[in-house]
């Protein structure tokens, strides 16, 4: 500011003017401007301090878990896990007025569609998280031992496996990133299948070397056999089968594992319900080792009304398979004797009924039936306790109160002419009768046991890997490599817990395991994934749930389509195309 | 003075800019302790002295070392050697001087404490100045008069010494008073709807000034950011609204008052209490930065609501509209600058209480309430067709078919068979909903220092139950003229506004009605309908405060600095501290067991802005006028929030939310900081007050832009010529002014919030162990572009200004082109980097129109006057270039469909399916994914079938044009105003949805769960040909048939009448004004539009209607 240049004269002497001067000056010279316009976080965290002590990359281990648990089993939006990963295969049939079973197949694997970007975006999203934690371990701002390095690069890399493994399963040959991403970048190109699994396997025989043992881990993070039993399926996958042989024997070898043969847990003695160990397994606070629980590897913890219990609001426990898979029984009509339509249930959802079912999804038809004859009567795993068919009346009002459903040829009214909401067999694994939490009662109990229509949770801890598992994964093996009685020793180890006939080595096939693995692991594994990684998807939806979505699937569906909006952004390189799509 | 020289020596060059800031606050605080003291230290000191035979000189020693006069004289002027003799008992200091400087060569000038010795000139009081290095305190005192040709005195008219920045007020009596520098000097006088005329002074003492009407308005003087300007003087576009023309409405919202008023300001409805009016200023030049302009409230840019501001306080609303007037705001200008400024106490030498009171009653213009029971019975016989009724032609009603199958519980059949039902849109919403507005304000101009306080209290209620607004404002503006070239004032609000009441969810107006609100003993159905929670506990049973604080104080001086004409010096320093405190407690809440939380945000914005002034003129033909400027702004955030369900004890409410459930109890904080810098020149040169130029430059930083970008430069040009004064002009009689401006200027738009380039670690308690303890958990959630800055928008603009016909008519034509580079927007990033999207500054944006201003006086008799102003404005935006990728090879740039961006397309584009008008038949073979009753499509892609591929631009949800017509009639006490506003949209814009969908979503059985409007025409087998499709239909995603209409209207937007009483009467009363006005706004909307109000838009569950007002009020000054 050069007062001489636009012409003032002035006098030095002046006071005012000297004043004025030097205030202007202080303004305009004075000050410091990047200092003044430094800015600095206040109410948020930087990454360059948040990855440097032990306890804050054990925070972000907590994170990899938190991501897992609510990215995939906390949601019941349609277009969204588990939901996406039961639907379109042998087991489950979607509600007509969702607007899913539409005629075509192809409608649910449109590249476009968001059901297909949401596993693409929450798996990488997990990969990145993982790899910043593998990145900055080494990273010169870190402070970790040599030995905390290890355990916490060796659970990271748990978690990049068993991503890497879930995209390859869903999308084939997919990008393989093994570093933090830090700045943007768009020419990314995909890897072969194969060569996925093989960097999973890479990762894990890493993990394996430095994960606790399962009876030194705490229940809550990955122990080496968890590890273990997630190589061997990843060794499965591509064919290796001594190796994936050895990888399931360490862990059911392992002298801390066993399957639960034998009653036991919260509800041995609840005279209303219950009946088998199967039934005990999915019980309220059984699910962790430290309850007894020796078949668990892996379990996701879940906590109704504790701050991170759950998925966003710390006021809910949002594992809601009760809500996707079980019948809405509160809302089923009868035509009563009296020509009047009345209530099931009165008084709305009810714990006694398996709590609030909003009826989403339902077991196709194989799953109600086949499936289990072709079992066997004596397998538990269908006894009355585990699928319960019929419901009694429970409605003062009604002249048929207190009279079953099924038993008494009572009407029930359906809405719809191919798929019924409010009326199927429940499956009891998917709820906690009797159990729901006080504080989600409603106010009017004239009907005890009357809940809220925010209940719709099942409210117990997740296997996210069981014993029973890695017992079918060897069988895999075996039958892999043809050996048709280790197969069937493996198989019958599962069967036999649950009370079910031997299966005969001649009998074993890649069809009878995926048919056990239905009866065992029903809404426990992602059974889409399941069948994508064998190529089964469509051959099995097709036979097993011809008269909804398997109707139009086609061979190609065993691959879902590189997510468009992906290979879109992808400016620099073509991610290509899955066949068919 | 000596003092401040220590003070500036004392601190004037500590370097940390903390202190700087306490050096602005301190010096204010100085000039305002001495403001404190009397006007005059001369009139005060009495002087007490005895000398014999002293020297001049000695004597000028002697009174300066014991008093704390100071003498300033050349030693030319003054006989320092003359011998006197003094001797004074308690005398005044003029006195003495009159004895020693009696009969001399010399005078004396005493101003506070100051002497000025100056030569003696015949036939004046006090000699002029001579010589160019001489001082300009010398006085001459004019007394005026300013009144209209009927004698009508113009109270407030601008009396300004011209070449100065010297000006008053005329007072209620159009009277005014003021101190020259020149006894030639110059009075520019002007006001409001007069021709600006110019009087010289030549030695008078007192003046008669009589104003011409004229429409022009040109004259006035406008505020155009850091300092003000003749509006005949602009080269750029700058408008003053008439928010005189609206004060008798009872606007809540000061933004109400310019809806429609002037060309290029877009203001929208408000639909809700204590809600703002959307706003914008001409096109848009961004696409997902800020939209709306920047608000500079007495000359500080103010970050709080509109609605804390009461309009009955504002003296005048500005708005800057081209770049070349704007760029003086930097970085925040581009959406163009609204200035508002406070009045003042500037008015008569006395005090004068002014109080203005109205009621209004409210009413919706058009609601679409919920039908009734039957109605909704309608909905399943109509939805359910299949099952209803009986093939073939399905206009047989079922026998065996129950539509209460259909009914979620038992609950609603029992209603429906007992005939109980609730209508829910009735018991949602009032009816007849009332506005108070009470204002109280004194106005006070004493001879050096003035004053205007107001208090305000507005009461709304809200159409919505539980959307009350209440609201206190108090002002307190302070001016004081403590010495010839010191003037120190104060302006501040404060603000205390009542949001309490929770809003309904809209949706819940059209519950089913068999859904019962009350159980048989009068008590709230806690469950109505057997599943959700009664809605009207919200209304009823919840405890909600929701109380906000606004203060305001912006502290100012000018310096007119004393050695050279026209120099001047201003500092302020504003500080907006506030808070907003919402608590809310729930009985119900959390399943009846109780939920509360309690939350307070408080922000505090200050800043402080240094201006230097220099205007001037050289040879009377060169104007000169320089600002220059340097000033900060820090904005500080900070907020806490708690709460608490299932509580042991539910009695004290959110006061107790430590009763909650131990581990339930959570807490989150949150805090921010942001920091501006900026300094500004601009030059203001005109040429015989024919060629006018202007030249502004600003550099602008904010904390918030990326670390290599921190400082933006935004300079401006721009010319006018007042083509009119030429002698090839001169002589057209109809001609009376004619000017064109041209200008050009890049402003910026910030566009990126705070932190914006900061990349995130995200923490909390997100996982637990398997003891159900929380376990903390960690992650980075974004990727971070350190490059990011602002939008920079290049305009130009052309206008003209002409007046016709004897100042009958006059107007402005504006021309003007906005082109935006760097446009914020977030582009796509692959999710296998782990994140999917990156903000980076690309692309162009460009929009360009017209705004068009026309004045008529249609009849002025004298008794009866009818003017009119007609307001026209047209915009067009167009994306012109954005990623600047061409995948599909064709040459031409790839439209980003999924964000509805369109290359060389207009912003706001309708990209969908086009229906046909037709319904699909019974008897017609409906192609797969569509259903009978559904909208046929237009097959536009040429391939055969409806796919999504046949979605077409249908047009835009832009207006194509809008205009307003003012009219004012007045015939001798009466005063009629009428408004009328519209927006049109051609065939294809301004377009709003009209379909069911909202009530009627596709392919679920949802569609039964609520109500529909009444009276809606939707396709039934007996009604083919509807307007809207069947209930319930199934129909494949991607193929859903969505109707747009224009949503074209004209409104009767505002009118008002007024009566004054005869001064008779007013004398009586012993009041000085005494006016009744009734007014009544939304009176009457034409238009096609079927949805909720064409303005707001919207046809849905959650529409809100626009509200029909009737007002009555009264006006007393005393």
């Amino acid at each position: 500011m050069n007062l001489k240049k636009i012409g003032i004269k002035y006098d030095a002497k002046n006071s005012i003017f000297s004043s004025f001067i030097l205030v202007v000056l202080v303004f305009v010279s004075g000050c410091n401007e990047s200092e003044f316009l430094e800015e600095k976080p206040l109410d948020f965290l930087s990454p360059i301090s948040s990855y440097t002590t032990f306890t804050q990359f054990e925070a972000s281990i907590n994170q990899l878990h938190a991501n897992y648990r609510n990215d995939f089993w906390s949601t019941d939006d349609i277009n969204q896990a588990p939901r996406t990963l039961f639907y379109g295969t042998d087991l489950a049939l979607n509600d007509k007025d969702l607007g899913e079973n539409p005629p075509d197949y192809s409608a649910l694997t449109q590249p476009a569609s968001l059901r297909i970007l949401y596993m693409w975006q929450k798996l990488y999203s997990l990969i990145q998280n993982a790899n910043v934690i593998i990145t900055r371990a080494d990273a010169p701002s870190s402070l970790l031992k040599k030995e905390e390095r290890d355990v916490i690069v060796a659970e990271a890399l748990f978690f990049r496996a068993l991503s890497y493994k879930m995209l390859a399963n869903i999308y084939g040959d997919v990008p393989l990133v093994l570093d933090e991403v830090e700045t943007p970048k768009r020419d990314y190109t995909r890897a072969p299948r194969e060569q996925v699994y093989r960097q999973c396997a890479l990762d894990l025989e890493f993990s394996i070397k430095h994960l606790p043992d399962i009876s030194k881990a705490q229940n809550h993070r990955i122990n080496k056999e968890a590890a273990n039993h997630l190589l061997s399926e990843i060794y499965v996958s591509f064919g290796q089968w001594d190796k994936a042989i050895g990888a399931a024997t360490s862990t059911i070898n392992n002298p801390g594992t066993s399957l639960m043969k034998n009653r036991f847990g919260s509800r041995v003695n609840d005279p209303n319900y219950g009946g088998d160990v199967y039934w005990d397994l999915f019980r309220q606070g059984n699910q962790n080792r430290s309850s007894g629980n020796n078949e668990a590897l892996w379990v996701l913890q879940f906590e109704f009304n504790v701050s991170g219990g759950a998925s966003g609001n710390a006021n809910s426990s949002n594992f809601v398979l009760e809500r996707i898979t079980l019948p809405r029984l509160w809302q089923a009509r009868i035509r009563d004797k009296d020509g009047r339509v009345r209530n099931l249930l009165a008084g709305g959802p009810n714990t006694f009924y398996y709590g609030r079912g909003s009826g989403f999804q339902s077991p196709s038809l194989y799953f109600r039936t086949s499936l289990w004859t072709k079992s066997g009567e004596s397998d538990i795993r269908n006894s009355k306790f585990n699928i319960v068919r019929d419901f009694k009346v429970n409605n003062p009002q009604s002249p048929s109160n207190g009279n079953f459903v099924v038993a008494n040829n009572l009407i029930i009214l359906n809405t719809y002419t191919d798929t019924d909401r409010n009326f199927y067999p429940v499956l009891a694994k998917n709820s906690t009768p009797g159990l729901h939490p006080r504080e989600l009662y409603a106010v009017n109990q004239s009907i005890p046991g009357s809940l809220l229509s925010t209940a719709g949770t099942t409210f117990r801890d997740h296997y996210s890997m069981r014993l029973a598992e890695t017992y079918l994964l060897r069988a895999e093996a075996h039958l892999g490599k043809g050996d048709l009685v280790s197969a069937a020793a493996d198989i019958n180890e599962v069967r036999r817990r649950s009370k079910a006939p031997d299966v005969s080595s001649g009998e074993v096939n890649i069809d009878y395991i995926l048919d056990e693995r239905l009866r065992e692991l029903y809404y426990e594994e992602f059974r889409l994934l399941t069948l994508m990684r064998l190529g089964k998807l469509a051959e099995r939806t097709r036979k097993y749930n011809n008269k909804f979505v398997g109707a139009t699937i086609e061979d190609f569906h065993n691959l879902w389509p590189i997510p468009l909006s992906e290979k879109e952004a992808n400016t620099g390189a073509d991610l290509g195309q899955n066949p068919g799509y | 003075m000596e003092k401040l020289l220590i003070l500036s020596k004392k601190y004037g060059l500590v370097p940390n800019l903390n202190l700087k800031m306490k050096l602005s606050i301190l010096f204010i605080f100085i000039t305002l302790f001495t403001l404190k003291a009397n006007d005059s230290y001369a009139q005060r000191t009495k002087i007490t002295l005895n000398f014999n035979n002293i020297s001049v000189e000695q004597l000028i020693d002697i009174i300066e070392n014991t008093t704390e006069f100071q003498f300033v004289y050349k030693i030319d002027d003054v006989e320092l050697n003359r011998i006197v003799s003094v001797r004074a008992e308690k005398e005044n200091i003029n006195n003495l001087l009159k004895r020693v400087f009696g009969n001399t060569q010399t005078t004396f000038n005493v101003s506070d404490r100051r002497i000025y010795l100056v030569p003696r000139k015949e036939n004046t009081i006090f000699a002029s100045r001579k010589s160019e290095n001489n001082f300009t305190f010398l006085q001459i005192l004019v007394k005026g008069v300013i009144k209209d040709k009927y004698g009508t005195p113009l109270s407030g008219a601008n009396v300004v010494e011209k070449g100065t920045l010297k000006g008053v007020t005329a007072d209620f009596d159009g009277n005014f008073e003021m101190d020259l520098t020149d006894k030639n000097a110059i009075l520019v006088v002007s006001y409001i709807g007069f021709a600006t005329k110019e009087v010289s002074v030549t030695g008078q003492s007192n003046l008669n000034i009589v104003l011409e009407e004229s429409a022009a308005g040109l004259d006035e003087v406008v505020v155009v950011g850091y300092g003000t300007q003749r509006k005949s003087d602009l080269t750029g576009s700058v408008l003053r609204a008439d928010i005189k023309s609206f004060e008798n409405q009872p606007n809540v919202s000061l933004f109400q008052s310019l809806q429609g008023s002037l060309p290029g300001l877009n203001v929208g409805q408000v639909s809700a209490a204590g809600d703002n009016p959307s706003i914008s200023v001409r096109g848009r030049t961004s696409l997902s930065g800020q939209q709306e302009p920047l608000i500079v409230l007495d000359g500080t840019i103010y970050r709080g609501s509109i609605i804390d501001i009461n309009p009955n306080d504002i003296a005048s609303v500005d708005v800057l509209k081209d770049a070349s007037s704007t760029a003086v705001y930097g970085s925040q200008a581009a959406n163009g600058v609204i200035l508002i400024t406070s009045k003042s106490g500037k008015g008569p030498e006395k005090v004068v209480f002014n109080y203005k009171s109205s009621i209004s009653v409210q009413s919706p213009v058009n609601e679409l309430r919920a039908a009734s029971p039957q109605g909704y019975i309608n909905k399943f016989i109509n939805g359910d067709i299949l099952l209803s009724r009986l093939a073939p032609d399905y206009l047989q009603l079922n026998p065996n078919y129950d539509f209460t199958n259909r009914f979620k519980t038992e609950d609603m059949v029992d209603a429906y068979e007992n005939n109980n039902f609730t209508d829910w849109y009735d018991l949602l919403t009032n009816r007849t909903p009332l506005l108070n507005n009470h204002n109280l304000s004194m106005a006070y101009n004493g001879k050096s220092s003035s004053t205007f306080m107001s208090i305000g209290y507005t009461d709304q209620e809200g159409y919505h139950v539980g959307e009350d607004y209440a609201r206190w404002n108090a002002r307190l503006n302070i001016e004081n003229r403590y010495a010839e070239w010191l003037t120190v004032g104060v302006q501040s609000f404060l603000t205390s506004s009542d949001f309490s009441g929770l809003d309904i969810n809209l949706t819940n107006r059209y519950l089913p009605p068999f859904a019962t609100a009350r159980l048989e003993n009068g008590e709230l159905n806690p469950t109505p309908g057997g599943t959700f929670i009664n809605p009207l506990n919200d209304v009823l049973n919840a405890d909600h405060q929701d109380i906000r604080l606004n203060i305001f104080g912006n502290i100012y001086a000018k310096i007119d600095l004393p050695f050279i004409k026209g120099l001047s010096y201003k500092i302020n320093y504003t500080t907006n501290y506030q808070n907003i405190r919402e608590n809310i407690f729930k009985p119900y809440g959390a399943n009846f067991q109780g939920s509360g939380s309690k939350e307070n945000n408080y922000q505090r914005s200050y800043s402080s802005d240094n201006i230097l002034t220099y205007a001037n003129s050289f040879s009377e033909k060169h104007n000169l006028d320089l600002t220059l400027l340097y000033g900060f702004e820090r904005v500080k955030g900070d907020g806490t929030f708690s709460s608490a369900i299932n509580f042991a004890d539910p009695s004290l409410g959110f006061n107790g939310l430590e009763l909650g459930q131990a581990d339930l109890q959570r807490v989150a904080t949150s805090a921010f900081e942001e920091s501006s810098l900026y300094s500004m020149a601009r030059l203001n040169y005109n040429f015989l007050r024919k060629y006018f130029f202007t030249a502004t430059i600003r550099r602008d930083g904010f904390s918030g832009f990326g670390r290599d970008n921190k400082f933006g430069t935004f300079p401006s040009a721009s010319m006018a010529w007042t083509l009119g004064e030429e002698n090839f002009l001169k002589d057209i009689a109809f001609l009376n002014t004619l000017k064109v401006r041209g200008s050009y200027g890049l402003s910026g738009n910030r566009t990126i919030a705070r932190y914006q380039t900061q990349p995130v670690v995200d923490g909390g308690f997100n996982y637990v162990d398997s003891a159900g303890n929380p376990l903390y958990g960690q992650n980075i959630t974004d990727l971070a572009n350190r490059d990011l800055k602002w939008e920079t928008t290049a305009g130009f603009n052309f206008g003209v200004d002409f007046n016709l016909l004897n100042n009958k008519i006059n107007g402005s034509i504006d021309y003007y082109t906005n082109t935006t580079d760097d446009l914020l927007y977030t582009v796509r990033l692959p999710e296998i980097t782990g994140f999917n999207q990156l903000p980076v500054n690309l692309g162009k944006l460009g929009n360009s129109g017209i705004d068009i201003s026309l004045n008529s006086i249609n009849i002025d008799t004298g008794d009866f006057m009818w003017s009119t102003t007609f307001n026209f404005s047209r915009n067009r935006d167009e994306l012109i270039t954005l990623l600047g990728v061409d995948n599909d090879g064709d040459g031409v740039e790839d439209d980003l469909i999924s964000d509805k961006l369109f290359i060389g397309k207009q912003l706001n584009s309708i990209f969908d399916l086009q229906i046909t008008g037709e319904l699909f038949q019974l008897n017609e073979v409906i192609p797969s994914g569509f259903d009978v009753g559904a909208f046929k499509i237009k097959d536009t892609d040429g391939v055969d079938g409806i796919t999504p591929d046949d979605r077409i631009i249908l047009g835009t949800e832009s207006p194509d044009y809008r205009f307003s017509i003012q009219n004012q009639i007045k015939y001798k006490n009466w005063n009629l105003m009428f408004f009328i506003n519209s927006i049109q949209g051609g065939k294809n814009m301004y377009l709003g949805r009209d379909d069911l969908l909202s009530w009627n979503p596709i392919s679920t059985e949802s569609v039964f769960n609520v109500n529909i409007p009444v009276g809606v025409d939707y396709w039934t087998p007996e009604n083919p040909n509807a307007r809207y499709q069947k209930l319930l239909i199934n129909v494949a995603d991607g193929l859903v048939g969505r109707r747009y209409v224009p949503r074209s209207f004209v409104r009767l937007q505002d009118v008002s009448l007024g009566y004054d009483f005869d001064a008779t009467l007013i004398n009586k009363l012993h009041l000085s004004k005494l006016q009744l006005f009734f007014s009544g706004k939304n009176l009457v909307t034409w238009t096609k539009y079927n949805g909720w109000d064409p303005e707001i838009g919207g046809f849905d569950m959650q529409g809100r209607p626009a509200l029909k007002m009737y007002t009555i009020g009264l006006n007393i000054g005393f």
